[in-house]
């Protein structure tokens, strides 16, 4: 991510509304919530007690994505916005796509495994330093598959795609242009922020104008690294957005962000990898003690499974409706706590221990007909 | 008929059984993760005879065969409390976590060092904390599935039980 | 060597645990050893250590680095025992015993020798506790901090009981803040502003209190507002919550508005968990996720300093003294190879000041069998062993309570802690237990068992009933005072020794009648609160079992709190106390005892938080004991 400051003139800023950085973070909520099914959905098919390194690893990095939630919703609320996690297509629908340099790669619901944990370096890997060209490439619609083309699909089919979530990382409102990373992403809204102050304080008004009791403090949120940011200003924005960004990747090229949290990349990496990080360390050349994973030691989860593979397994399918159910409430439970009621942060991790339990359930049970599979939650919401 | 798909049947029969006698869903107990692990833990100690009569017995009838009352309290607790243990609830309380003090005291195994039966044992680690006995009383094995800090202030739901709720 | 980060108070420094060989550390001259790594030894070496002294740990537990993964081995070690009591999520270690409560029963001519550590030949035996692992008893301690009440420090003066301290609550007050930031208390001052008990103006404690449990409210909604007279004067009872030595919430007005920052759990890796509690209700024997202070906490701070230093698998067996002066001038430590193996070697380490942390029983232990009774001049070590006497009373709500939920213990009754009753009978406080009828009958393995076998239930009717009934149950836990006596003490016998040669203690503990009429009254009120609540009182006594006690004619039994002190107690003469209000030896110059065992009274707050106040006062007058001997010697001519 390139470094941008207020003073920078803004060059080339896709952000000229208010309206388009409200799309912009809401787009920022669904993404920083993408990676948390496949998350969750690895984490728990872990057999108990087997994989102890790779649990906690996985557990830090889940922890910490609700916490980027949270920042972006603090930062949308900042703004005068209004976060809406029950937008239909808010969840993805699995797997999706995410951008990854000149490529996307394909993030599936899947057991923990090398595929899986390839996958979760993919989503957090530090970006190639961008030079201003680069920060964006051109959308190759045939080679998804999704146009025979290559232009981009009709608006109305577009729109469709980009609510589904099922490609993640598209310039809002340019269709035939997408981020190179997600870091690119958030730079883009940082510098749309800087942007619209500027403006707004030569007209002696601010962009600022949210309900400061909107805005979830520390209190309500614990566990995991890193602590929330309570957005005020634009300062407070811009750090909020940048933990986002550099909690995943690390902070200039090193291993750590700057609450002195070990980046999501080097956490997964740890895993890869056989040894902890820690102070000091290099990237790619871990020195703290060793760890270890037993690649096998995980309940074979059917990869991107669906209610329609239940259907020979009754109770299965039940619980997986009820699973679906239970998430969604968890999100609305959320998205209240994000609009003005922050303490109902604290009852949505109950919501979340629930669901680690219904996940469980689901992650063990065999199906019929798929030998050698196992059910999991569908996220079909 | 292969002999792997012989097993698979057994098993399958077992969880059938128990999830009768249990009253906990067939989904439920495979849920637990814990099913092969206890199939095969009756078998080792009461040998297939002796299992395959106790599943071919009436769920409902009581007294149970005492090899079924063993079955039920393994999916409940995780411990295997051997027929010949039947009733015995001096074994059982210092099988059950929490702080130890008034109970009788015991040899290591939870039973008197003149005592002939076979002592009880956890399946395993997670045979402990996959025990229904938890969900049955709306709670959760005591140090562990914790259900988040300050959840213990609300009114408990008691599964399967809501007509005594205190709502 | 590695430099660890300074920012991150939660990384155990990965290999500290075994780098340092009994060997080496008996080359060296150290400013202090410590002996002990829990509580108490922990704050004293960290203080230390901060002050820039070389420091040196002798712990008896195994030698393995507390990271995560040895953390979790306790866990699933817990799981997996088929005896879950306090000491099972700990490793079996035949080098350096630990009582458990499974061996409550008095030892015979014709009892195998080998079987027990805590020796009993009484009738009455207790199933008291103590852990030797890194990070000793408060790995497995409850995490209640009380403070003692202003009167507790003056029961002789003020009620004709017990004895004195040689220090005052407004003396000890600002260490009781220190050690509740260092423990990470949560409560709220204004409810514990009871009995005499006094904060600085403006003073928070570092977290909220926890939430009372559903629980709690119900029982609150019989006992607020019920009175009760006692010797003459009426007390009006209520529910309040207890302060907590765990992660909460934390206040952001503490320390002057800067707010608190909760210790989590420590590793040698970044592990980000237990900030905050979760509600495992299993604070003993294990926490789970580390939300509950243990030393490890503290003893990561101090490792992480070059000059603390500890040797594990070191049993302290002999303090070397100097026959001339009464100075101390070595500990003599068996460091053993391994748990599986009685193999050892021995080594004397030395250092300028030596420090006793093994907790009362060990401190005691260690002493006499270092033959120093014999220099004692009030013969005083090993006597006056006290613990809390618990008296369990048990009963069933008519109504789902939610039992079996949030952590061991939120709330209880705390009025009846102080009065001037205690002239004549012991105070004492109620805990309201969150785990149900578990400590009194095994509940709820024992309801199963009665369900499924003798009652027959099955199906759908026995998970509907056993939820029923386990959701209804209340259990209140009396911890009843109980007053320093000379003759309830640890001794040691040359019949009794361990796989290492070193003699084991031997306890003989016997509940006074003051302590009785306590627990006499305790039923009573158990009753009238039973009572208030429509519960059905089924709380049933056994004369046969070891814990009984008669008196009045009633059976009782009353078990131990694991709340060890007064095996050394502090006074103002060395006549009548073994050390003086800084917990300094008055018979050996250069020896402190610090631990529980230094307290003259344990009124009715569980131990810890007194023992870590103490510690962190002491901790001072040692460094200043130690700027002055090693202040530059002026050679005389």
């Amino acid at each position: 991510m390139s470094a941008s400051s207020a003073s920078e003139a803004a060059p080339d800023c896709r952000i000229q509304t208010i309206e388009e950085l409200h799309e912009y973070l809401y787009k920022g909520l669904q993404l920083e919530h993408a990676t948390l099914p496949p998350y969750l959905t690895a984490l728990y098919s872990l057999h108990p007690g087997k994989n102890a390194d790779a649990w906690h690893v996985i557990r830090v990095v889940a922890v910490e994505e609700m916490l980027h939630l949270t920042l972006v919703a603090n930062v949308l609320n900042a703004v005068g916005g209004t976060p809406d996690l029950t937008r239909p297509g808010f969840v993805p629908t699995y797997p999706t796509r995410l951008p990854c340099g000149p490529d996307y790669f394909e993030v599936h619901l899947r057991p923990f495994s090398r595929e899986a944990l390839d996958t979760f370096l993919k989503i957090e890997k530090p970006a190639e330093a961008a030079g201003e060209a680069d920060r964006f490439v051109p959308m190759d619609w045939a080679a998804l598959g999704l146009t025979s083309d290559g232009a981009a699909p009709p608006p109305q089919e577009l729109a469709e795609l980009e609510a589904s979530g099922a490609i993640l990382g598209l310039v809002p409102g340019e269709p035939t242009q997408r981020f190179a990373s997600i870091g690119e992403f958030y730079e883009e809204i940082i510098r749309g922020i800087n942007h619209l102050e500027d403006q707004a304080r030569k007209a002696g008004k601010t962009i600022f104008t949210g309900d400061p009791a909107r805005q979830v403090t520390p209190e309500y949120f614990y566990s995991g690294g890193g602590d929330v940011i309570k957005v005020t200003g634009r300062d407070t924005a811009v750090a909020a957005l940048t933990l986002v960004a550099e909690q995943g990747e690390g902070l200039y090229g090193g291993i750590y962000d700057s609450q002195d949290e070990l980046a999501h990349y080097y956490r997964f990496e740890q895993l890869e990898l056989g040894r902890y990080y820690q102070k000091g360390d290099d990237p790619g050349a871990p020195s703290g003690p060793e760890l270890s994973v037993d690649w096998d030691a995980a309940y074979p989860v059917k990869p991107d499974i669906k209610l329609a593979d239940l259907t020979r397994d009754p109770e299965v399918l039940a619980a997986a409706r009820e699973f679906n159910e239970s998430y969604a409430t968890f999100l609305t439970g959320i998205n209240l706590a994000y609009n003005g009621q922050p303490d109902l942060l604290l009852k949505a991790v109950w919501e979340m221990f629930r669901m680690r339990d219904r996940m469980n359930l689901l992650i063990r049970n065999p199906l019929t007909g798929h030998p050698g599979a196992n059910a999991g939650p569908t996220f079909e919401i | 008929m292969t002999q792997e798909t012989t097993a698979g049947t057994e098993l399958r029969d077992f969880v059938k059984f128990s999830a009768a006698v249990t009253g906990f869903s067939e989904f439920d107990l495979w849920g637990t993760g814990q099913a092969e692990a206890y199939h095969r833990t009756a078998v080792d100690q009461v040998g297939q005879e002796s299992l395959r009569a106790a599943l071919a017995s009436d769920p409902s009838a009581a007294p149970a065969d005492p090899v079924v009352a063993s079955i039920i309290k393994l999916w409940y607790v995780g411990v295997w409390y051997g027929p010949e243990q039947v009733g015995r609830t001096d074994v059982a309380a210092w099988t059950a976590p929490g702080r130890s003090g008034a109970k009788p005291a015991v040899a290591e195994g939870g039973r008197a060092a003149e005592d002939p039966s076979a002592p009880p044992f956890v399946v395993s680690p997670d045979a402990y904390t996959e025990g229904l006995l938890w969900r049955a009383i709306g709670a959760h094995p005591s140090g562990a599935k914790a259900p988040g800090y300050g959840s213990w202030a609300t009114p408990p739901a008691v599964e399967d039980h809501q007509e005594t709720e205190v709502r | 060597m590695t430099s660890y980060d300074v920012t991150d108070p939660m990384i155990f420094p990965a290999g500290a645990a075994t780098q340092t060989s009994a060997a080496e550390a008996a080359q060296g001259e150290w400013d202090a050893v410590v002996v002990g790594g829990g509580m108490a030894g922990s704050i004293v070496a960290e203080q230390l250590g901060n002050a820039g002294y070389r420091v040196l740990i002798l712990e008896a537990g195994p030698g393995k680095d507390l990271d995560l993964a040895e953390y979790e081995s306790y866990l699933s070690r817990f799981y997996g025992a088929a005896v879950k009591d306090n000491q099972s999520p700990y490793p079996f270690n035949p080098n350096a015993r630990m009582p458990r409560s499974t061996d409550t029963m008095p030892v015979r001519p014709d009892t195998p020798r080998d079987d027990f550590y805590l020796v009993q030949e009484d009738g009455y035996c207790t199933d008291t506790t103590f852990t030797r692992v890194l990070g000793g008893t408060s790995m497995h301690w409850e995490g209640k901090a009380l403070r003692m009440l202003p009167e507790d420090f003056d029961l002789r003066t003020k009620y004709g009981q017990g004895l004195n301290w040689p220090l005052s609550y407004d003396d000890l007050e600002p260490y009781y803040r220190q050690a509740e930031a260092e423990l990470g208390v949560s409560a709220d001052v204004e409810e514990q502003a009871y009995l005499g008990m006094h904060f600085p103006e403006g003073y928070v404690f570092p977290m909220r209190r926890m939430p009372p449990s559903y629980l709690d409210r119900t029982v609150a909604r019989g006992v607020d507002g019920m009175r009760v007279t006692l010797a003459d004067d009426d007390y009006t009872l209520r529910v309040r919550t207890f302060p907590q030595a765990r992660n909460g919430v934390p206040n952001p007005a503490y320390d002057g508005g800067k707010g608190f920052v909760p210790v989590g759990a420590v590793s040698t890796s970044q592990v980000e968990e237990g900030e905050r509690c979760q509600g495992n209700t299993n604070c003993v024997p294990i926490c789970p996720v580390q939300a509950k202070y243990h030393a490890g906490k503290t003893l990561t701070k101090a490792l992480r300093r070059g000059n603390v230093k500890i040797v594990t698998q070191a049993v302290a067996s002999k303090v070397e003294i100097d026959e001339r002066d009464g100075r101390v001038t070595g500990i003599t430590v068996k460091n053993y190879r391994s748990l599986d193996s009685d193999s050892y070697e021995t080594y004397t380490v030395k250092g300028t000041v030596y420090v006793l942390c093994a907790h009362a029983i060990e401190n005691a232990r260690l002493m006499l069998a270092s033959d120093m009774q014999r220099m004692s001049r009030s013969k005083l070590i090993g006597c006056n062993l006290m613990d809390h006497a618990y008296l369990l009373s048990w009963g069933l709500l008519p109504k789902p309570a939610g039992t079996m939920r949030g952590t061991s213990c939120t709330s209880g009754i705390t009025d009846l802690r102080g009065g001037r009753f205690r002239g004549t009978q012991a105070g004492f406080g109620v805990d309201i237990h969150n785990d149900g009828w578990g400590w009194a009958t095994g509940s709820p393995y024992t309801d199963l068992v009665e369900l499924v076998d003798q009652q027959g239930l099955r199906g759908t009717e026995l998970r509907r009933t056993l939820g029923n009934r386990i959701s209804r149950q209340l259990l209140l836990a009396f911890m009843i005072d109980l007053l320093p006596e000379r003759s309830n003490k640890v001794t040691v016998d040359d019949r009794y020794r361990d796989a290492l040669g070193n003699l084991k203690p031997v306890v003989s503990l016997k509940i006074p009648p003051y302590t009785m009429r306590g627990a006499a009254f305790a039923r009573k009120l158990a009753a009238d609160i039973f009572d208030r609540l429509g519960a059905e009182d089924k709380t049933v006594y056994h004369r046969d079992r070891p814990s009984a006690v008669e008196h009045d004619g009633h059976w009782y039994n009353i078990v131990g709190g694991n709340h060890l002190a007064g095996t050394h107690i502090m006074g103002s003469d060395p006549a009548t106390s073994v050390v003086d209000h800084t917990q300094h030896s008055w018979d050996h110059d250069n020896l402190y005892l610090v631990g529980p065992g230094s307290l003259p009274s344990i009124g009715t707050s569980n131990i810890s938080l007194t023992m870590a106040a103490l510690a962190f006062r002491s901790a001072g007058h040692i460094a200043r004991h130690l700027r002055a001997a090693k202040a530059p010697v002026t050679v005389r001519g």
